[in-house]
């Protein structure tokens, strides 16, 4: 019966070559796993950051939609300082607030009259204000927020209210 | 056959893992190029949302009159 059998072997340089080939492979691998780690990390920030800005850009101008100033308003009266912003005639009842607060990089926005808040975040750098067009009566609401670590990715949101003063 | 270890059995599958880590890792980077257009995406909506609301104006519509020979 006839068997197969190579005595013979590889030669050492083939072994060599074998191994400096597996060891480009390996480093190449290695770099690309190392990478892919920061890519995970970046995919799950990206992610979460556009939904937080959609879910907060609709939810702005759904609310700021609610406010109705008369028209015979001249200058409506806020309240709040750099941290808050409670704005009247939400729902066209002079009482009930649209209320925007900060706390703790989280931006709350909800109704003085409920006590109900809904939080956004966390975000860099918040700041919000009352959005005046060419004249002084106001339009809206003006809100910034930084998406970015760095904060260079600045967004600005601008909210029309539901009725303006003349 | 008593050969034993088979160099090149061993080599070709290392190649084959290999190139399933590298399909493995290309779809990762795929995946962040996606997310990345999808946040830059959303910041273009916002600011599309952002024209439009300053360039609308309340408008009120004119009476309209009822009688036929008003142009006249």
């Amino acid at each position: 019966m006839k068997t197969l059998k190579n005595e013979g072997g590889f030669t050492f340089i083939e072994i060599l070559v074998s191994m400096v080939l597996l060891s480009v492979l390996g480093i190449t691998i290695w770099a690309g796993l190392i990478n892919s780690q920061g890519l995970i990390r970046k995919i799950i920030s990206e992610a979460s950051t556009s939904a937080k800005i959609l879910q907060l850009d609709n939810f702005v101008r759904q609310y700021a939609y609610k406010v109705k100033i008369p028209f015979w308003e001249g200058k409506i009266k806020t309240e709040g300082g750099k941290s808050s912003l409670a704005i009247p005639y939400l729902n066209a009842e002079c009482e009930d607030m649209l209320m925007f607060k900060t706390s703790e990089s989280m931006l709350l926005i909800g109704s003085k009259k409920t006590g109900q808040f809904n939080a956004f975040g966390p975000f860099d750098d918040i700041s919000f204000q009352l959005w005046e067009g060419d004249g002084e009566k106001p339009l809206g609401i003006k809100l910034s927020i930084s998406t970015g670590k760095k904060g260079n990715d600045q967004l600005i949101i601008y909210a029309r209210f539901g009725g303006n003063p003349l | 056959m008593t050969k034993g270890f088979v160099l090149i059995d061993v080599l070709s599958a290392l190649l084959i893992a290999a190139v399933a880590i590298l399909l493995t890792l290309s779809s990762i980077a795929l995946a962040a190029r996606t997310a990345k257009l999808a946040k830059d995406r959303a910041i273009q909506l916002v600011s599309t949302r952002n024209e439009n609301v300053n360039k609308r104006e309340t408008v009120f519509s004119p009476e309209k009159p009822e009688d036929e020979n008003f142009k006249k």
